[in-house]
């Protein structure tokens, strides 16, 4: 039953994350006054040479 | 080039890639098994990957041909006490990278490409396998052809930034091949594909989208310290991420790859946080450096044993800093950790001689343990604050 909750949560914050970070532009909600854009930073911070 | 280069995990075209690596691996295990041996098949997906998709190809290809033919050429350096030229010439092409990184040249400067020959994707894990794998092959010599070199070396999951896996570990699991391709690893594959989605695609890009990115820098502590906790949950989210991706993917095609990251907000202290947080570079450093450098202090009889773990610590440490960059804030951030390290080795050493917990009294056990973890977990905070580079 908890396993099957914890796959019902990580299936549902997958599916809210997809829609609100790349249908919508949730930045425009929440920072109504901003100008720039933030450029998506699907990139890797630890990245290395 | 028909197709755009992409990095492990950076563009949809990789998951494309890889979609069709996992499905062909599959359709090879129904249908293929006798024609196409698993270890040539692996071989033959990962050189795909190299030439139409990595970033310079040519100079992967070059660097793996010479750490192969460098391992085969030090062979004869197995039984001498010397480990230090061996380790030197192994790393020496990430040694120059990370030296001619840091050097400005004259645009008329003849040699001012130089730097860009050097600068591969994943050269320092690729390093960091190979050291491994010739370390292990010092105590139990064995034959290694250059294809299952070339599958340990250049798995795509793993290659830019691990988990660092083990040479003998890595080849059984090829070794066993077809048959390690079972319904519950692709099941647990996908648990950790999902998991490693929302890590680093959902929670690390909202953490900088919608918080670190729009951090205003006035310069005041507040700032500092939001911009401290904020980056660590980014890192966090992101390596972790990348990190479960790399597992799925192996957990896919019959890869066991280690796993990289275990609650690493619980732990007590510096020993059990590099048993948590990027795990895999823990274990390397414990085995082939810590361990290493401890036997020769203890061999020349430098100080006492608790000076001699303690010199190993900071060193290994140390060294780590210089393995992320020559930049100031790599080797500041690594010899940080060192210092948390020797300072709990100490204490541990203290408590254990006094028959008591020095720091805490009488306190409960369970008090102890959650003031260890917030300790913890706000040292490792302003010790990643400092490698983000964000104070100098």
């Amino acid at each position: 039953m908890r396993g099957m909750m914890k796959k019902i949560l990580l299936y549902f914050l997958l599916l809210l994350g997809y829609i609100l970070l790349y249908v919508i532009d949730i930045e425009e909600i929440v920072y109504p006054s901003e100008d720039t854009k933030v450029e998506s930073k699907v990139d890797f911070v630890y990245q290395q040479f | 080039m028909w197709f755009d280069k992409v990095l492990p995990f950076s563009s949809p075209t990789f998951f494309v890639f890889m979609g069709i690596v996992v499905l062909l691996v599959l359709i090879s295990k129904a249908f293929l098994q006798k024609i196409v041996p698993y270890r040539i098949l692996m071989g033959l997906l990962s050189l795909t990957y190299i030439a139409i998709l990595f970033p310079k190809p040519f100079h992967i290809i070059g660097l793996l041909v010479y750490s192969y033919y460098c391992l085969l050429a030090l062979r004869k350096w197995y039984k001498s006490e010397n480990i230090v030229l061996p380790m030197v010439l192994l790393s020496l092409p990430m040694l120059l990278m990370k030296f001619l990184s840091n050097i400005t040249f004259s645009d008329t400067n003849w040699w001012k490409h130089t730097p860009e020959l050097f600068q591969i994707a994943g050269i320092s894990y690729l390093v960091f396998r190979v050291i491994g794998l010739y370390i292990d092959e010092r105590s139990k010599p064995g034959k290694i052809n250059f294809l299952d070199f070339f599958n340990f070396t250049s798995f795509v999951p793993t290659l830019l930034i691990g988990p660092l896996d083990r040479f003998q570990r890595f080849t059984t699991d090829v070794k066993s091949g077809y048959s390690n391709i079972t319904s519950s690893l692709f099941l647990q594959g996908w648990n950790n594909f999902l998991l490693g989605l929302l890590y680093k695609f959902i929670l690390a890009e909202a953490i900088h989208r919608l918080l670190l990115s729009q951090l205003v820098d006035d310069g005041s502590i507040l700032y500092h310290l939001s911009y401290m906790y904020t980056y660590l949950m980014y890192l966090f989210f992101d390596f972790a991420g990348y990190s479960l991706l790399a597992i799925s993917f192996g957990n896919f095609i019959g890869i066991h790859v280690p796993i990289n990251f275990d609650k690493p907000f619980a732990a007590i202290n510096p020993k059990e946080f590099w048993k948590r947080w990027h795990k895999s570079l823990g274990e390397w450093l414990n085995d082939y450096f810590f361990k290493p450098l401890f036997k020769f202090f203890t061999q020349k009889k430098y100080g006492t044993s608790i000076q001699r773990q303690n010199w190993a610590l900071f060193l290994t440490f140390t060294l780590m800093g210089f393995w992320n960059g020559f930049q100031l804030h790599y080797i500041v951030s690594g010899m940080l950790f060192g210092l948390y390290s020797v300072v709990h080795n100490y204490y541990f050493y203290q408590c254990k001689k006094q028959k008591k917990e020095v720091f805490f009294g009488h306190l409960s056990e369970k008090w102890i343990k959650f003031l260890s973890i917030f300790i913890m977990f706000n040292l490792v905070a302003f010790a990643i604050y400092i490698f983000s580079g964000k104070l100098f």
